[in-house]
């Protein structure tokens, strides 16, 4: 009798151990892990740059989270899992990598790079009942498909030519004629179609013409050769080239505008490149001057709980990858951004069912480092503004908003 | 009529450039009949040795491309006499994977090595350009289209004129009766790579100077540029590349002004196909190579 009083008393206490270490039951333990799911190019065309930056702007979100303890629901606190697998910088590729995550019962995913993945990646989440957050795919026509369960954190591919324009429109003398090349995907012809029409409403006048965007200066997206745009530009004398498009093209031309004599009078500017490391470094000191938009500047006042002050999650970030403080990728932040916003849904849902989860998506508002991120019915985070930077002695140098500047532009931006 | 004398302009010291990337692949080809996948690779390591000697110790590109051909020749024997050469009687899809192969390790080193971070070496010359009435000629691409002169016909020179030419030519001809005439083969295929892997360091040399590159893209591109550009030229030639570097240049050039910059890849293949129906040997390639003896 007293040995089965014995052996039952055991049994109990293995049961409450297992229980515990299980997570069931218990009010502040440690519960199973969750998992973010992320197809990331670490080779090919973004793997060099963009596609980097984006990986460790997860890494440093899921590192960041899991050092505070995880996310919390349901009594306990969940450490966060990052599950990625290199797309190679292909679209199709994506879609594949994200088709296996949920075979592996993976539902909560991060965006790959780039709008052409997350174009490709989203219709794959929607018919596997999973749920995306988007940080790096800004191209609007993502969002005009009706999806339920994709959201961007960032602003969206409008705002990118759109901002450059008013940037040089609030400089003085502004700019009186801009020439825009434009690669040929989504993102960069939509961004400069906007552009195009932000410059008709500040005065400034497109030459070659106001399409030669979808023709004569629409150059391969990723091309290292834009001569044929720059030779169609040559004899228009801009007050400035824009360049609608991503590193390679914008590298291609600054280099090759000063080999067939093109020389905007005032300077260069362009989306995506400049505010990356990786621009300077292919263009050394031809890149003094140039202007770029950017999704997100350390000057904004903004805050969280996870990673402090905008400020903060700079000098924190660059210092765990290495990274000068003035030259820091804003993709990563933009990438981090998006991985705190499935974390505080998570929270918000009080699940990681991918269904709860989306829920709570639709209805988050958060102010983060980022800015404040809500979405509008589309999934999109349209209220939160862009910036531009000018390189200025190898550094990021804020100049718009007016507001956030931390020094003069350098105008004109070209000797 | 001023955007069109710009596009032919840009469009022949592009095309020289190209066709510099393209000689010695078409070597390789025309004498081994080895398709040599590693030649972006070769290009793109003689880029980083040339990158080097600008950074550490400010040598210019130029200056620097006795040095960097030096290293790449050395790499090129020995690769071929202690690796290519141990399947150098094997079908031709087994030296392709094989340089493929090699194509990848070489690639692989080099990320662990730099990052596969764009690079460029920055001069105060290369990306300038001087001006013919409307027409900017810039100094990087004509400098490089002028290397590709000289060397394609020192090549030629080499060729014809030298035992070394006479031996590679003859090897390349028929491997068996060159052998019976006292010619080391296995000696002359290593040379010859070694020639090849120096122009394509050379080559890389250029592309650095003028463009950017890095270890993930370019190698891939420049493959690709120097195997159209031997196919239209043709083998057996050694003014091959050189003319095929020189039409593709200004086809895409010409192309991209008339139509728009996306169609630059389809009009170089347009012209590949038809200058293959009407000239399957290529613009001026000899079809003799076609018809020779392996033993």
């Amino acid at each position: 009798m007293m040995m089965q009083r014995f052996s039952a008393s055991v049994m109990v206490a293995i049961a409450v151990l297992v229980s515990a270490a299980c997570g069931g039951g218990g009010t502040s333990g440690s519960g199973s892990n969750v998992t973010f799911a992320a197809p990331v190019s670490q080779t090919g065309a973004f793997g060099q740059a963009e596609g980097l930056y984006t990986l460790q702007g997860y890494k440093f979100c899921v590192q960041t989270l899991n050092s505070k303890g995880g996310i919390s629901f349901g009594g306990q606190s969940h450490k966060v899992n990052l599950v990625t697998e290199d797309d190679q910088s292909v679209a199709a590729t994506s879609a594949q990598i994200v088709d296996q995550f949920n075979d592996q019962g993976d539902k909560l995913i991060l965006s790959p790079y780039g709008s052409a993945g997350t174009t490709a990646v989203a219709p794959v989440v929607e018919r596997n009942n999973q749920v995306m957050v988007d940080s790096n795919g800004a191209d609007t026509a993502i969002f005009s498909h009706g999806y339920k369960s994709i959201f961007a954190v960032l602003s969206p591919s409008s705002s990118y030519v759109t901002s450059i324009i008013d940037a040089l429109s609030a400089l003085n003398p502004a700019p009186k004629t801009v020439a825009i090349i434009a690669a040929s995907d989504g993102f960069s012809q939509h961004a400069a179609e906007q552009g195009v029409a932000e410059a008709k409403t500040k005065g400034i006048t497109v030459v070659p013409s106001a399409t030669a965007y979808t023709s004569s200066t629409k150059v391969t997206a990723n091309t290292t050769d834009v001569s044929s745009a720059l030779i169609a530009i040559k004899g228009t004398n801009p007050d400035v080239i824009i360049i609608s498009a991503h590193l390679n093209e914008a590298v291609a031309a600054v280099k090759q505008s000063s080999e067939l004599g093109v020389k905007p009078k005032d300077g260069f500017a362009a989306t995506v490149a400049p505010p990356t490391p990786a621009f300077i470094s292919a263009l050394g000191k031809s890149s003094e001057g140039v202007f770029g938009s950017t999704q997100w500047v350390p000057e904004i006042s903004a805050s969280d709980s996870v990673f402090g002050s905008a400020h903060e999650f700079l000098t924190n970030f660059t210092n765990t990858y290495g990274w000068s403080s003035e030259q820091y990728p804003y993709q990563a932040a933009d990438a981090a951004a998006g991985c705190e916003a499935l974390a505080l849904a998570i929270e918000k849902a009080g699940s990681a069912d991918p269904a709860a989860v989306r829920t709570a998506l639709v209805g988050l508002k958060a102010d983060t480092f980022y800015g404040h991120i809500e979405f509008d019915s589309t999934g999109m985070n349209t209220a939160k503004p862009m910036y531009v930077i000018q390189i200025q002695k190898s550094a990021f140098v804020t100049i718009y908003p007016s507001n956030l500047a931390t020094k003069q532009a350098i105008w004109p931006a070209v000797a | 009529m001023s955007q069109f004398l710009q596009a032919a302009a840009y469009g022949v010291v592009q095309g020289g450039l190209l066709g510099l990337v393209a000689v010695g692949f078409s070597l390789v080809w025309g004498v081994m009949n080895v398709v040599n996948f590693s030649h972006g690779a070769l290009a793109v390591t003689g880029a980083y040795v040339a990158w080097v000697l600008n950074v550490r110790f400010g040598l210019d590109p130029f200056l620097a491309i006795p040095v960097v051909a030096i290293a790449l020749f050395a790499f090129g024997y020995v690769v071929q006499r202690g690796l290519i050469n141990l399947v150098i009687n094997a079908p031709i899809f087994l030296t392709l994977l094989l340089t493929f192969g090699l194509n990848l390790v070489i690639l692989n080193g080099l990320q662990l090595l730099f990052k596969a971070d764009d690079r460029t070496i920055d001069t105060s010359y290369a990306s300038q350009s001087f001006a013919i009435g409307a027409v900017n000629v810039p100094y990087g691409r004509l400098a490089a289209c002028f290397l590709a002169l000289g060397i394609t016909v020192a090549l030629a020179l080499l060729m014809s004129r030298t035992r070394l030419g006479h031996a590679i030519g003859a090897t390349g001809m028929d491997r068996g009766a060159a052998r019976l005439m006292g010619i080391r083969a296995r000696h002359i295929y290593a040379v010859t790579f070694g020639i090849a892997a120096a122009l394509a360091g050379v080559a890389g040399t250029m592309i650095a100077t003028v463009g950017s590159f890095n270890p993930t893209t370019t190698p891939g591109q420049l493959t690709l540029d120097a195997f159209v550009i031997s196919v239209l030229g043709g083998l057996g030639n050694m003014y091959g590349a050189l003319v095929g570097g020189l039409v593709l240049g200004i086809a895409e050039s010409l192309g991209g002004l008339l139509l728009t910059g996306t169609w630059v890849n389809a009009i170089a293949m347009a012209v590949l196909i038809v200058t293959l129906i009407i000239r399957p040997s290529g613009l001026i390639g000899k079809a003799l190579y076609s018809g020779r003896v392996e033993v």
